[in-house]
């Protein structure tokens, strides 16, 4: 059973400062009063996890990896949305911080196997930050937060690869803060997880700020995915580009939310967002919702969301020429990933995603 | 080589072919004519397999076996080959790619990189097709013209018995059909077989056909050879269609 408890035993273990244990008790306080996710999104879509957060064994092992450096408080946990998740994961996050100075070029890999992990990224004026996280590795609950805040000039290059066991129920919420000139990419891949929910927002704060929010699934058996990406403008001539494509298996299920908000202040913006759901089994189902809320007129935007089945026509063009209908369906999903890898490739995960098509 | 008989072709219970007869022998050109919406591509398309078309009566002989029953891909395999009327866009497959993939199909192994690579430049420079495009995505974004060069580049690598090729001239250029033509005169090589469906007389300077055929609503109406189908160039399908 969770408790007040556990938290200051959790943050003692990690000789936590005061104001920290303060926060992590007031968001373990809204935890408790916040209501129940509802996953209900529109009038027939719904999806339905089997969470039990009240019930979570939590696991308070890896003490001695503890962040020490706490610089950044007046940041921690800023950019993100209060719910049941966000709050549960304050009160019991590890926490890292990565910091690249002026000028700094860095490249790390995360592969943090904590239950509950918080990262803070933050990208000095006219660093170059690439990060790679692995996510492969937990009990059957993981929450990952993420924020990033990008400061003047500076590139940040995320690409997420959440490959987790099929017994896992799977919570993540990617933030960036992005300052003038600076620019975020997210490429977020969803393979793993029983039920993975993931949001990706980009939040364009300074003048020619850009972001590129790319993400990629691929379900089968009775996996669900809860997707959410979106795009912030919050000032003059930002650019946002956001691409989903997701590929359904079996009775897997996705459910994808894309938002473009453009704000009266981001006079002469670019917001555009296009996804592509594949369904390859009939009792596969996939639910779209693009949205743009547009607050100023001299703007540039666009959206185009489908949801279709491998086109037949397409497949006997591609028999005809011998292979057999596998091979055709093969090509043809190959082909449907392949303008995104090309944007943005990451590791091997071309094999993976063919070896789990097999 | 190829032998159609008194073939019944019906789509969505609509009948489209009702009962053609046909014979294209090894190393010849049949031209197959007629007005738009004849029954030609149906022919073409249900040669090859295409699962929407129903063949309610009739056969078609493929080197003396009925392929009625069989998969495209089988027909494939027996050294059938349909460069179509209108080919289709795969995104995110390239040419090199794909052909690859088909060719290894064809040969049961893999062929070796080099080999393959040879093969397709020497094909690429019969047809006088740029090198690049053999890395852009199947089709996609192709002009008309392109996307029936491309489909003769797949003939020419996977070296059919029998190809039918499906208005091929349409939307080729002067230039390029001179070209194309060649080409497929090269590849013919005296034993490929071709049924060549065309609405012009222009194509069949270049190739020269052994017979020609016209259809009109689902039956052939009338053969004759290369005559024929300067006469129709004359005089339309007027004399031909019952009024
Ligand atoms: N799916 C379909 N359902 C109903 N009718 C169809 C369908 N497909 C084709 N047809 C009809 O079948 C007839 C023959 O079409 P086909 O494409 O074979 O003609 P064609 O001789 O190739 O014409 P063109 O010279 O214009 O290419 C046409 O009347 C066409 O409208
Ligand atoms: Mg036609």
């Amino acid at each position: 059973m969770l408790s007040k408890e556990l938290v200051k035993k959790f943050s003692a273990d990690r000789k936590e400062p005061e104001w920290l244990l303060r926060r992590r008790l007031e968001a373990f306080d809204q935890f408790k009063e916040l209501p129940d996710p509802s996953f209900r999104y529109g009038l027939h879509i719904m999806l339905r996890p089997e969470l039990n957060l009240d019930n979570l064994e939590i696991d308070n092992e890896n003490v001695k990896n503890a962040t020490q450096i706490w610089g950044f408080g007046d940041k921690l946990g800023k950019l993100i949305k209060q719910d049941k998740f966000s709050t549960l994961n304050f009160a019991f996050a590890n926490i890292h911080l990565i910091e690249a100075k002026e000028n700094e070029q860095l490249n790390i890999e995360i592969a943090d196997k904590n239950q509950f992990s918080h990262t803070v990224i933050l990208a000095k004026p006219n660093s170059h930050v690439n990060i790679f996280e692995s996510v492969n590795e937990s009990g059957n609950y993981k929450s990952n937060f993420i924020e990033i805040y990008a400061e003047e000039g500076s590139t940040v290059n995320f690409a997420s690869l959440q490959n987790l066991g099929k017994n896992v129920n799977y919570i993540s919420g990617k933030y960036a803060s992005i300052s003038e000139g600076a620019k975020v990419n997210w490429f977020d891949i969803s393979l793993g997880a029983k039920f993975a929910k993931s949001d990706v927002v980009s939040f364009l704060r300074g003048k020619n700020a850009a972001t590129n929010n790319y993400g990629l699934f691929l379900g089968n058996q009775d996996q669900q995915f809860d997707l959410y990406s979106a795009a912030i403008h919050e000032a003059e001539d930002t650019k946002s580009d956001i691409l989903m494509k997701g590929i359904l298996k079996d009775k897997a299920k996705s459910l994808y939310r894309g938002l473009v908000k453009i704000n009266e202040k981001a006079a002469n913006s670019d917001g555009y967002q296009k996804e592509e759901v594949l369904l390859l089994s009939e009792e596969a189902e996939a639910d779209v919702i693009p949205n743009l809320e547009i607050d100023n007129g001299n703007v540039r935007c666009s959206h185009g969301a489908s949801i279709g089945n491998i086109d037949k026509e397409k497949l006997f063009y591609l028999m005809s020429r011998g292979l057999d209908k596998e091979a055709a369906v093969k090509l043809i999903v190959e082909g449907f990933f392949d303008s995104l890898l090309a944007k943005a490739d990451v590791r091997n995960v071309k094999d993976i995603i063919m070896e789990k098509l097999k | 080589m190829l032998e159609i008989k008194n073939l019944h072709v019906s789509i969505d219970g609509k009948k489209i072919l009702k009962g053609v007869n046909l014979e294209v022998k090894k190393g010849e050109v049949v031209a197959l004519m007629g007005p738009n919406g004849s029954g030609k591509s149906t022919l073409a398309l249900a040669m090859m397999g295409h699962p929407n078309y129903k063949i309610d009566e009739g056969e078609i002989l493929f080197k003396g076996k009925d392929i009625k029953g069989l998969e495209a891909n089988e027909r494939a395999k027996l050294g059938l080959f349909l460069s179509f009327q209108y080919p289709y866009e795969i995104s995110g497959v390239s040419m090199s790619n794909f052909l690859r993939t088909a060719l290894n199909t064809k040969r049961d192994e893999k062929i070796n990189v080099f080999e393959f690579k040879k093969m397709l430049y020497e094909k690429l420079s019969l047809l006088k097709i740029p090198k690049e495009f053999a890395e852009r995505y199947l089709n996609e974004g192709f002009s008309g013209g392109e996307k029936k060069k491309a489909e003769i580049l797949q003939l020419a690598m996977l070296q059919p018995q029998m190809a039918i090729l499906d208005e091929t001239d349409s939307g080729m250029d002067i230039d390029a059909l001179r070209i194309v033509s060649n080409g497929i005169n090269t590849l013919m090589n005296g034993n490929l077989g071709i049924l060549l469906i065309t609405h012009y007389q222009r194509i069949l300077n270049y190739i020269k056909p052994n017979k020609v055929y016209i259809m009109v609503d689902g039956r052939v109406v009338k053969s004759g050879d290369k005559e024929l189908a300067k006469e129709l160039e004359a005089k339309g399908y007027e004399g031909f269609v019952k009024k």
